[in-house]
């Protein structure tokens, strides 16, 4: 008896000494990783960023004659945004350059975004674009423990999170709209309305309840463009007019309560969330069917409410992705303003990757991770919903492959950069119409 | 009779044996890609679904089953969260999830002990319930999730620390189990209840423990999601149920508990449900087959592992 329990006692002791073994070994992990470049070092950047040094001979080049292998992380892989994203992507990119693109799941939370890292990188991907932000500070530093180059496209980081990761090496950068875009954007949607007469409106906050602030932005916006359009000071939201004072209240609340909006110019009905079954879809019906209102702004996702069933006469307005559905809601006149992305616009965030990934990363003067402003396109008529489509097919994509290979940078030119930010920055349908 | 004895012990090496082969297979297909960082990741990923099935061995023992371990680690992990953003103490934030797993784990056992009712059905009361909680709690802070600042858990978020956490509890749990009296009433409720009952044995006290001890895993666990993505959603640790269920089964767990249960299954399971993930992962399967696959896994595993319990059982 004595004997066996010994024994046990043995085999307990050395698994335990076997596991504390494992974490010790576990702890000098980082010291020992090899980049995920494989140290192809191309373009020697080093004094000043962007010396023209050649490169050697016998090192392959990303997305040219080796294969990049990107992880790209949705939280949303069904709407016409990302299906118009990807299509770009795996349709267009794929084909012109050497590159993978490994799509996660559809991603629900910051758990999610972490393993489905981890697993790009059991896949072998050298870098990573996000288009999911439950977490993007546990995105990065996970990224950056691992080595592995980090991009965000259709967003920026807010300020602190910038400031706090601008200097990890393996942080690329991030090109969207600033937070400043998302809030002219919302109050140039809002304004419109107003400017047509309309003062009855069901406004979408879409994710603002998940504290995604480009869209609380998007609807402080709105709110911001409605205090300003009644000149006797009546209408305030929670008390306040200003741009900071309206984005904290709907920050307190993750949320807009229509009770909060004062005077009697404007009512407004509020629904948000991104939940996307039964009971939802029959509260956004419920509240477009609600007698009296005469627009719905939606923060994203308009093409919710044509489904919803909007009676005739609520115009609908929406920031999205040029795709089908807005311009056959547009030529059906249900959809009358669109403030859109086009899927070619996460063309220039694939180079910034690519650069880095062949070890000329682009940089800001002080050596930070770039962030760069790309605002939308806007259109008011199904012609001009037509040519954005147009330009945002993979057949005839704004940013073609012509374009994009100016800012790749090669051991004869490595692109700075302010060449790139001047490029992204210049994002109107007509300055990328005279690229071409 | 010796014939018998070679057939449970083939029996008995099969998930060590799969393990093996399992992480043979991943290494194989990681070649040189493998590094330090990808056990780490394994590990990583590990952990969790460990802890929680490492506590529930005590249950699975008794021949019960709780399904709604999940949503217990959800609550419990917001709940601490709100804590911690109220006070920004990181032990006493700990001591609230566990404090809250061990609750909710008694409030489960104690109304099928107390009502009398089966305990699963107690448990997909508490499944619905507990999921009602998550969004009334994270409702509760006007938002959809609740996070706590990285920084507070940094220090935290390692290997190391996860791996010392796993091996404190299932040391503690392997020294209960098998040189406490408590592991063996447990295994002889799960193997005979009617007769386990008849020598005396508080099969509502030994529920209880059972359910107190899945509660301090959960506890754990919670922790252990926090330190990993501080910012919670109605979605948090959804998955944790059934994945502890496949784990424990997939380890070499007999399904009706009883004497051949054992804490190393839980282990075990664990570790080979995480590299059968990578696998699928490393071969572009999506997860939607990855689950399919676990599934057959788990009802080819379950018919074995039930062809000489089914035999061998006594009647009840």
């Amino acid at each position: 008896m004595m004997k066996k329990r010994l024994k046990k006692l043995l085999s307990m002791a050395m698994a335990v000494t076997m596991m504390a073994a494992v974490a010790l070994t576990g702890c000098g992990g980082n010291d020992q990783k090899e980049p995920n470049n494989g140290g192809n070092n191309v373009v020697d950047t080093e004094n000043g960023g962007g010396q023209d040094t050649p490169a050697p001979a016998d090192v392959d080049t990303y997305g040219i004659d080796k294969t990049a292998k990107i992880g790209v992380l949705v939280s949303d892989a069904s709407t016409a945004e990302a299906v118009g994203f990807r299509a770009y992507y795996e349709d267009y990119l794929a084909n012109q350059y050497d590159i993978e693109f490994i799509y996660s799941e559809e991603l629900a939370d910051a758990e999610g975004e972490i393993g489905a890292i981890e697993n790009f990188i059991s896949q072998g991907c050298n870098a990573v674009i996000s288009f999911s932000s439950f977490d993007r500070p546990g995105q990065i530093e996970t990224c950056d423990a691992a080595q592995l180059y980090y991009a965000v496209a259709t967003g920026v980081l807010t300020d602190e999170q910038y400031e706090t990761y601008k200097g990890y090496e393996y942080y690329v950068g991030s090109i969207g709209p600033s937070l400043q875009e998302e809030f002219d954007t919302g109050y140039a949607m809002a304004e419109h309305f107003i400017g047509k007469g309309d003062n009855n409106f069901l406004i979408f906050g879409g994710a603002a309840a998940y504290g995604t602030e480009m869209h609380i932005y998007r609807v402080a916006g709105m709110l911001a463009a409605m205090c300003a359009a009644d000149e006797s000071g009546a209408t305030t939201y929670d008390g306040v007019t200003d741009q900071d004072g309206i984005i904290g209240a709907i920050y307190s609340s993750m949320g807009v309560d229509p009770s909060k909006l004062s005077g009697d110019m404007f009512t407004i009905s509020y629904v948000q969330g991104y939940n996307m079954d039964d009971a939802w879809f029959g509260e956004i019906a419920e509240k477009v069917n609600t007698p009296g209102v005469q627009a719905v702004l939606a923060v994203g996702n308009g093409s919710d409410f044509f489904s919803a069933m909007a009676p005739e006469g609520v115009e609908i307005a929406s920031v999205d992705t040029f795709v089908e559905d807005y311009k056959t809601a547009m030529d059906n006149n249900q959809l009358h303003y669109m403030a859109g992305k086009f899927a070619p616009s996460n063309g220039p965030i694939v180079v910034a990757v690519l650069n880095a990934l062949n070890g000329a990363p682009i940089r800001t003067a002080d050596g930070s991770a770039f962030t760069i402003n790309q605002g939308y396109w806007v259109a008011t008529s199904a012609d001009e919903c037509a040519t954005y489509l147009e330009a945002g097919s993979v057949e005839s994509p704004a940013y073609t492959k012509d374009i994009l290979d100016k800012y790749v940078s090669t051991s004869e030119n490595v692109v700075s950069f302010d060449e790139f930010e001047a490029f992204v920055g210049a994002y109107s349908y007509e300055e990328i119409q005279a690229l071409k | 009779m010796k014939k018998l004895n070679i057939k449970s012990r083939i029996i008995e090496i099969v998930p060590i044996v799969a393990m093996l082969l399992l992480l043979a297979a991943y290494l194989i297909m990681m070649g040189d890609r493998f590094s330090l960082y990808m056990f780490e990741t394994v590990l990583n990923q590990t952990v969790i679904t460990a802890v929680v099935a490492t506590g529930a061995v005590f249950i699975y023992t008794t021949g019960a089953f709780d399904i709604a371990l999940g949503s217990a680690v959800a609550v419990s992990a917001i709940t601490g969260a709100m804590v911690y953003n109220r006070t920004g103490n990181i032990v006493l934030t700990l001591l609230t999830m566990v404090g809250v797993g061990v609750l909710i784990e008694l409030i489960d056992s104690s109304l099928a002990a107390f009502l009398n009712l089966p305990v699963f059905v107690t448990t997909i009361a508490m499944l619905s319930v507990l999921g009602s909680l998550v969004k009334i709690l994270i409702a509760s802070t006007g938002g959809a999730k609740v996070t706590i600042p990285r920084d507070a858990v940094r220090a935290l978020d390692n290997s190391t620390f996860r791996l010392v956490v796993l091996v404190i509890f299932v040391a503690i749990c392997v020294f209960l189990y098998n040189y406490t009296a408590l592991g063996r009433r447990e295994k002889f409720l799960g193997g005979n209840p009617v007769c386990a009952k008849l020598t005396g044995i508080s099969v509502k006290t030994l529920s209880i423990i059972a359910f107190v001890i899945t509660g301090v895993g959960v506890g754990l666990a919670a922790f252990l999601t926090v330190v990993r993505a501080p910012t919670i959603t109605n979605s948090t640790a959804s998955s944790i149920g059934l994945d502890v269920i496949v784990a424990i089964v997939f380890g070499g767990m007999p399904a009706s508990g009883g004497a051949r249960s054992k804490i190393s299954a839980a282990l075990i399971g664990s570790i080979s449900m995480v590299l059968l993930s990578q696998i699928m992962t490393i071969l572009n399967y999506t997860a939607g087959v990855s689950q399919l696959v676990k599934s057959i896994l788990f009802l080819a595993v379950v018919t074995l592992s039930g062809m000489k319990g089914r035999k061998a059982m006594l009647t009840r």
